[in-house]
């Protein structure tokens, strides 16, 4: 009974303290270090192909979205740290030849899942997903820096985006056939944004309409989120999803200030949770319950905890500055995402390049985003 | 449960903690993000993990309470 008791106890002790000894590296600090990382894979050849055998072999998206991250987050720490602009335009300039080399010689597809292929796309044979994101990492590195050559690039693409969205009886464009993710047409709404700053063009007629037409036909009305998938003609797929709606907001951020804000305060309310000094997300809002699948990775049922989820968490949380939220994410991240140091280099055992990229991502984004709105 | 037998079993995880540290299995819990990798190995080094983090702190510091509390009443219950 004693001993019992000394257990309960120590208990009640421990765990209230146990967050004391993972607040971790500040987050400045850390992101250097995944960033260190990282930039190993676009120096080290066989350490890249390495890596992007290993996300591949799980699911091709990975393999594209860690190029994307990648370099949002390094155009992000050039514009923040001028100190690492020139490593960072060398890597972003590697990053986006080789990703437009492959979508040249292989296709679209290849950065797609195998049901990409399954049948034909409704609007054209694109994905809004590699356009989108494509797009985005040229806007974000002439923000940094102007390469004319690569004006053209982001005209065509934006104006190819635009079309189709315009098309589309909700304003969204597919990211596979007959499926519109809000993840990705958010991407989409964010790189047509930078390229009216970068050159002059004007779309916002089409960006206040997305809201519009989202605001009507896209949201979820028990929780009034995003939903994350829908079919071209807007019937829903999916409801919302903690693995798009951070994200979704954080792109939203640059089209919608009030509307952005409005979608990351409603995610807080149903999908995130925090205990005792640590902090996490689900992937569903509780009056709506998808099923595991290859974006949401495992959910842990007892914490109701996404490790994708609470990952884009993390990016929203820094972009709308909720400090408390974000420290309580970088404890469990420190606690339960297995940081290995080598050297100043940081990675995660639990995740993986896209993961680790992600997490650089959240803890970069904001000077970007500042010059945009 | 004596406050020794606590101490032993929080040293007991803390060296296996440490052994399966330092042969290399912290990679293996790559399989959290569907990564290929040791599911045996990965959850070894998983359960470890939080019962290193977790559990061995709370055996500890009960082994400590227990000992006070044991230390106090035998001083109590002693005649003078």
């Amino acid at each position: 009974m004693r001993a019992l008791g000394a257990i309960a106890l120590a208990t009640a002790i421990w765990l209230p303290s146990l967050h004391f000894f993972h607040r971790g590296a500040p987050p400045h600090e850390l992101a250097r270090g995944i960033a260190a990382a990282e930039l190993r894979l676009w120096t080290d050849p066989a350490l890249r192909a390495r890596e992007i055998r290993r996300m591949r072999a799980s699911n091709a998206e990975w393999d594209f979205m860690a190029r994307s991250f990648l370099a949002w987050a390094l155009a992000n720490r050039a514009l923040a740290e001028p100190a690492t602009r020139r490593r960072a335009l060398a890597a972003i300039d590697a990053i986006v030849d080789e990703t437009l080399r492959l979508e040249r010689e292989r296709g679209q597809t290849h950065f797609l899942l195998p049901y990409g292929r399954a049948r034909p796309f409704v609007d054209g044979a694109r994905s809004q997903f590699v356009d989108g994101e494509i797009a985005l990492m040229i806007a974000l590195r002439r923000l940094v820096e102007e390469r004319r050559d690569w004006a053209p690039l982001l005209t065509e693409r934006v104006d190819a985006m635009a079309a189709r969205m315009l098309r589309g009886p909700v304003l969204s464009a597919e990211s596979y056939p007959d499926e519109c993710w809000t993840f990705c047409n958010t991407v989409a709404l964010a790189a047509i944004r930078a390229a009216d700053v970068l050159d002059g063009s004007d779309h916002a007629e089409l960006l206040a309409s997305w809201v519009r037409t989202a605001k009507r036909r896209l949201v979820h009305r028990p929780s009034g989120l995003l939903v994350s998938s829908y079919s071209r003609a807007g019937r829903a797929l999916d409801g919302p999803e903690g693995s798009s709606i951070w994200l979704a907001a954080h792109m939203l951020d640059v089209v919608d200030p009030a509307f952005a804000r409005d979608q990351y305060r409603r995610a807080k309310r149903e999908i995130a949770h925090h205990a005792l000094g640590f902090a996490w997300a689900g992937e569903w809002p509780r009056s709506w319950h998808g099923h595991d699948d290859v974006d949401s990775g495992p959910t842990w049922p007892l914490l109701d905890l996404s490790a994708s989820s609470s990952g884009f968490a993390l990016l929203g949380a820094t972009a709308f500055r909720d400090a408390a939220y974000r420290d309580g994410l970088l404890s469990s991240l420190d606690l339960g995402g297995f940081p290995m140091r080598d050297g100043e280099a940081v990675r995660f055992a639990a995740s993986n390049a896209v993961g680790d990229a992600v997490a650089l991502y959240a803890l970069s984004a904001g000077p970007a985003w500042r010059r945009l709105r | 449960m004596t406050p020794r037998r606590l101490v032993a079993a929080s040293l007991a995880i803390a060296a296996a903690y440490a052994a399966v540290h330092l042969v290399g299995w912290r990679k293996d819990v790559a399989i959290l993000s569907g990564t290929n990798a040791s599911v045996l190995r990965g959850i070894a080094y998983l359960v470890l993990h939080f019962a290193f983090w977790i559990a061995v702190p709370i055996g500890v510091l009960a082994a400590g309470i227990l000992a006070l509390v044991n230390l106090t009443s035998l001083g109590s219950n002693s005649r003078p």
